[in-house]
């Protein structure tokens, strides 16, 4: 159920804008058949979302597509022109450079990078952001990026953990475990993996897979003999996606329609 | 042949201390192109550090030396040369295949190697995954204060953390909960907000804004204390979110008090049908009222146990307008 402004929407006067068969109406079917009550100031603040998890979902194609390579943090490369490697193996944005040109930089001098799959999401929401929102905005919103893993998030990006919750949504950062791994590749302890929607999910290191898939993908790094199986968990990551709309909308400057 | 007593520290680990990588390896060359047999002799010590091996590497092949290294130094030469070839899985068959044998030298590498931790990112994950062998394979809880003591160090110097930090939360033991929270009472800030990121999940525990750690401190071991016995490790890591919840309470086991295994939530012991029918009735309540049932539940228990068994009989309505009379009403 949709709520918004304090009341219930009919869903068929919003569908009906959107594809048949797009990933935004897919979005608002599975908001609008649940049990549970989803809750919007406006249309607009649901609009933003709707497009933000497109957009998410898009901008990891194209990192998929990019040549990004795999790496584990403790090996992990970057542009040295925007971003400077710390001991840890985070990039850290560098000073005089704009965070807009320098999370796009990930996306066209792919192969100068390389990192972890959780890494790859965090990339995903800055790259997918970086499109939305207008230039002036992201620059300002985001002046210091720290990419890592989760532990570093900025804290306008909102992202929060959610176990249990009655529907995953395309365009949700799923997450598959892996208690088996070989205690010598914690970087295969997990799969952090964008819900493409259609059965699909985008994982850096093993590329689009089904859950499937990524679940035999993982079991190829258990411990010898072992037979419990990687599984995908009951939890999503997600950005804060109203803050980030009332972001958008409270700045008059945006230059890109969504 | 030990020429030192254990508890000294060695002449090759004392020059490397006083004058450097640089001079151990020259001196190490001299002695072992006039005395071949004493530089053996000093590197098969029994109180050598590992460091000292590991930085002696390259001249031990050079000089020809390899052989006539003891079983300690060529396992560990072996074990670093299968980490850096990134033979991962052929390093956990070896270890696996000689689990017992192996297992002091794994042991040597980390209690002695973690005195000279950060020397070099090599060095480093040589450290880090004879951690995860030690936690994950060995299951030896005795290694932990040494992560944590890792942990906090490079923290403090911004190096790399991630593999010790699973290494150490995988171990499984909420005692080991104690060793982070001891990060609070440190005079570094960087240890203080080390400790808060890793203990959020304990309830009440902010990120750290430099003030009351003391305070902070105690909260954490006196929640650690009362939910001891019903901690059990969730799964979830840093690589899944920026604060996962490490441990989290048996609401159900607290309920019953009844202990639960450590990795995971389940009881020792097998329930009664009453403890099934009890548990199916706790289920139904919504999260804020089990926890001021369960948190009840182990109050009363360790007041007295009669009082506690006639409690956890009466009907639901009974048990919560107790529990709220004594502990306090839901918000």
């Amino acid at each position: 159920m949709i709520v918004i402004a304090g009341s219930v929407t009919d869903i068929n006067s919003i569908t009906e804008q959107y594809p048949q068969t797009g990933v935004k109406r897919k979005i608002l079917e599975i908001l609008s058949s649940s049990s549970e009550a989803y809750y919007y100031d406006s249309h607009k603040q649901l609009e933003f979302e709707l497009s933000l998890r497109k957009k998410n979902i898009d901008t990891s194609y194209q990192l998929h597509k990019s040549g990004l390579l795999f790496r584990t943090f403790r090996e992990s490369i970057c542009n040295p022109y925007y971003w400077t490697r710390t001991d840890e193996g985070g990039f850290l944005l560098n000073r005089g450079v704009r965070p807009s040109a320098a999370v796009r930089d990930i996306f066209v001098n792919s192969s100068q990078y390389g990192t972890e799959c959780a890494t790859a999401i965090v990339i995903v929401y800055y790259g997918a952001l970086a499109d939305i929102y207008a230039e002036e905005l992201f620059n300002n919103l985001f002046s210091d990026i720290y990419l890592m893993d989760w532990m570093y998030l900025d804290s306008d990006l909102g992202v929060n953990l959610y176990r249990d919750v009655p529907d995953y949504l395309p365009g949700d950062c799923r997450y598959f475990k892996n208690p088996d791994v070989n205690p010598l590749t914690p970087q295969w302890q997990g799969e952090n993996a964008v819900d493409l929607g259609n059965g699909m999910y985008y994982g850096h290191g093993i590329g689009i897979r089904s859950a499937e898939q990524i679940i035999s993908a993982l079991n190829k790094h258990r411990v010898k003999g072992s037979s419990i199986s990687a599984y995908l968990t009951n939890t999503a990551n997600r950005p804060d996606y109203k803050y980030l709309a009332n972001r958008y909308y409270n700045r008059v400057y945006y230059s890109q329609s969504i | 042949m030990d020429v030192f007593p254990f508890n000294t520290i060695n002449f090759l680990d004392r020059v490397r201390l006083d004058k450097g990588v640089g001079s151990l390896r020259s001196i190490f060359e001299r002695i072992a192109k006039t005395n071949p047999e004493k530089a053996a002799n000093l590197i098969n010590c029994r109180n050598l550090r590992f460091c000292s091996v590991f930085v002696l590497q390259p001249d031990i092949e050079r000089l020809k030396l390899s052989s006539r290294l003891n079983w300690r130094n060529q396992t560990a030469l072996n074990i670093v040369d299968r980490i850096m070839a990134g033979d991962t899985s052929g390093l956990y068959s070896f270890t696996e295949e000689n689990r017992e044998k192996i297992y002091p030298v794994i042991k040597w590498i980390l209690e002695t190697g973690s005195l000279d931790d950060g020397l070099n990112s090599h060095y480093d994950k040589v450290l880090d995954m004879t951690a995860l062998l030690l936690t994950k394979l060995y299951n030896d809880k005795s290694v932990l204060h040494i992560i944590a003591h890792m942990l906090f160090m490079r923290y403090r110097k911004g190096l790399y953390t991630y593999d010790l930090l699973w290494a150490f939360f995988e171990s499984c033991d909420p005692g080991s909960l104690v060793l982070i929270a001891n990060g609070l009472l440190s005079a570094h800030r960087k240890d203080v907000q080390l400790a808060c990121e890793l203990l959020s999940f304990v309830p009440g525990i902010k990120t750290y804004r430099g003030k009351n750690s003391v305070k902070t401190y105690l909260k954490v071991l006196n929640w650690i204390e009362e939910n001891f016995l019903f901690l059990y490790r969730t799964g979830e890591s840093f690589q899944q979110f920026s604060r996962p919840m490490s441990y989290a309470v048996s609401l159900e086991a607290k309920y019953l008090c009844k202990t639960v295994s450590e990795d995971n939530k389940k009881t020792f012991r097998s329930l009664s049908e009453n403890e099934i029918k009890l548990l199916d009735r706790f289920r139904k309540f919504d999260n804020q009222t089990r926890v001021l049932l369960a948190d009840y539940s182990f109050l009363l228990y360790r007041q007295n146990t009669d009082s506690w068994n006639t409690w956890l009989h009466y009907p639901a309505e009974k048990q919560l307008e107790i529990a709220k009379a004594v502990i306090g009403g839901l918000s």
